[in-house]
């Protein structure tokens, strides 16, 4: 993986910065970032409510329109946003030292679709089941990486390999998705929403599916840091250092195919996330996931919530779904990345 | 018995055979120079050593004891190998790096312990990369990034240090840099170094022994003046080279011709 995309630390220390406090500012400029988003979403939209306000309903639920706007619409849905930024971002940031490709998002390479696939045979064919929708969703996450570990293996992980294989099981399954939508049509509401990752509508239940997965996705990302700093050594050296690479492999794509798939259950296929944010968090606090991880989740919460904001209030009352925003944002990134980097 | 014992092994890899039947004995506290034409399995051999690689066939011992039996940290707390040109994130500090080999001495949940951090600083200390530990890995030089691959190796605390072509594309004074640094290290701390070499002059300087090997087979292996023979590089290498004793007292060759068959 030869990358420039780690000058920036480097610089911070040239001008005299120690590394630790700069790594310290871009950690609590990504978190203003971040608060800067959540009250945008709660004080933004059809209806402008001011931040006293919101304190005051906060502390004492009245029954003011003002009210049930915050506490049923615009809360839960600002808590979705939030933990799918999360959720997207790590699981991006894992997938790019495992894979040893800097490219590696779950939406290009085909997991969120593997989830996705999962997601919509639950919602069509058995919807009495809707309650198992993330771990079965997990399952076909986990299933899309593996296909693309074996497409992509040639005597080891080739990042190139990784890539086209991974945006082949991407269309594959993507084809299944918008096979069963069509036969189905009748069953699916908000189909198309659901197709680019939108967060209209999301509310408590939502919150209720996917805050215990990135809670324990975050958890155990943050514990394979370690980890996941030595496999961007290559394989081998990771080997020669004690590391049990092909457990540690699975274990953490497992963690991103989890944290991939809680975020799919509840928008849908939401992409680049996970491909953004972990890269421009790098760019400012480097590769030490130690620190590039919890960057990362606190810049998932700020471009979820700011992007989904603008999606909401700019064409207003036309309400785009947030995944035009990030497409809109993500692919020409995505073109950037692939010529700086590949 | 060597510190590490390869018996009978065979190594196949993606079906094709690269190692077939191969015996050698690497003896506690040597030099060890393995040289042998591309292609002719001396990487894999490495690699076997270090359990990167497994074998189909035979075992490597080391101490006596299967290399399978330890766990991978214990391996790694005996055994460091430095692949050919590893690569690492450009914003990689040397510090950084060097306490990635105190990997093996850590377990999942602990954090850095007073230990790690003098043995990180021993390690930095004989690499003479101290003033450098701030230092970007994408800023150093060949030869002061291969030392500090050497001192990230060294944080091991291995007793056997494996390398693959530690001197490629590196220039003259930073290969002899190197290579002294090993013979140093061999020296003064009893480390067992394997290298795997294609200069054939380093490998008579700084070898205690040399093995040579031809396609997935050792050749011969003992003191490096019985070894380079006229006969062995015509028949390995298929050169013919003048032998001669350097002014050091060293046996030297310089490649004259090629011999065509």
């Amino acid at each position: 993986m030869k990358s420039n995309s780690t000058d920036t630390v480097g610089t911070a220390e040239r001008y005299g910065i120690s590394r630790n406090i700069w790594r310290m500012v871009v950690l609590v400029f990504f978190a203003v970032l971040a608060i800067l988003g959540v009250f945008l979403s709660l004080t933004k939209g059809s209806m402008n409510i001011s931040i006293s306000d919101i304190i005051n309903i906060l502390q004492s639920p009245i029954n003011s329109a003002s009210s049930q706007i915050i506490w049923n619409i615009r809360m839960p849905r600002t808590i979705v946003g939030a933990l799918v930024g999360v959720n997207l971002a790590l699981s991006g940031a894992i997938l790019q030292a495992v894979m040893r490709n800097p490219l590696a998002d779950p939406h290009i390479i085909g997991i969120s679709s593997g989830a996705g696939l999962a997601g919509v045979v639950i919602m069509i064919l058995f919807p009495a089941m809707e309650y198992l929708i993330t771990p079965i969703a997990f399952l076909g996450a986990m299933g899309a990486a593996i296909c693309i570990y074996i497409l992509a293996w040639k005597n080891g992980i080739k990042p190139v390999r990784v890539i086209l294989a991974g945006v082949a099981v991407a269309s594959f399954l993507g084809s299944g998705i918008s096979g069963l939508m069509i036969f189905y049509s009748d069953r699916v509401h908000g189909a198309l929403m659901w197709m680019v990752g939108g967060l209209a509508a999301r509310s408590w239940p939502q919150v209720t599916i996917i805050w215990p997965y990135a809670l324990v996705g975050l958890i155990l990302a943050l514990l394979g840091a370690r980890y996941l700093n030595i496999l961007q050594l290559g394989d081998e050296m990771a080997r020669g250092l004690g590391v049990n690479v092909e457990f540690v492999r699975i274990a953490l794509t497992a963690v991103a195919a989890l944290l991939a798939a809680s975020a799919v259950s509840v928008v849908g296929l939401l992409g680049f996330v996970g491909l953004i944010v972990p890269h421009a968090a790098r760019l400012l606090i480097g590769s030490d996931y130690r620190f590039l991880l919890p960057a990362s989740a606190l810049l998932g919460v700020g471009v979820v919530t700011l992007s989904d904001t603008f999606a909401r209030v700019v064409f207003s009352p036309i309400e785009l779904p947030v995944g035009i925003i990030m497409a809109f944002i993500g692919a020409p990134f995505f073109l950037f990345l692939l010529r700086r980097e590949l | 018995m060597g510190i590490i014992d390869i018996k009978n092994i065979t190594v196949e890899l993606a079906k094709k055979t690269i190692l077939q039947d191969m015996t050698l004995n690497i003896i506690q506290g040597e030099v060890l120079a393995v040289i042998g034409p591309n292609g002719c399995g001396k990487s894999t051999l490495l690699k076997t050593v270090a359990r990167i690689n497994s074998c189909k066939k035979g075992s490597v011992e080391f101490e006596g004891a299967n290399v399978q039996s330890f766990s991978h940290r214990q391996f790694a707390r005996r055994l460091a190998i430095l692949t050919q040109d590893p690569e690492a994130p450009p914003d990689l500090t040397v510090y950084d790096l060097v306490k990635l080999g105190r990997f093996p001495y850590r377990s999942w949940y602990s954090s850095n312990n007073k230990e790690d951090d003098e043995q990180v600083a021993w390690a930095l200390a004989q690499t003479s990369m101290i003033q450098m530990k701030k230092r970007l890995l994408a800023t150093l030089s060949g030869g002061e990034r291969q030392r500090a691959w050497i001192a990230m190796a060294l944080a091991q605390r291995p007793q056997v240090l494996l390398l693959d072509e530690p001197t490629t594309y590196l220039d003259i004074c930073h290969q002899l840099e190197v290579m002294q640094l090993l013979k140093k290290l061999n020296q003064e701390l009893g480390l067992t170094v394997v290298m795997v070499l294609h200069d054939l002059n380093h490998a008579l300087q700084y070898s205690q022994r040399i093995a040579v090997m031809k396609a997935g087979r050792i050749v011969k292996v003992g003191e490096p003046r019985e070894v380079i023979t006229d006969q062995l590089l015509k028949d390995v290498f298929k050169v013919k080279a003048d032998t001669f004793i350097a002014s050091n007292g060293m046996q030297a060759i310089l490649p004259l011709d090629l011999i065509k068959i």
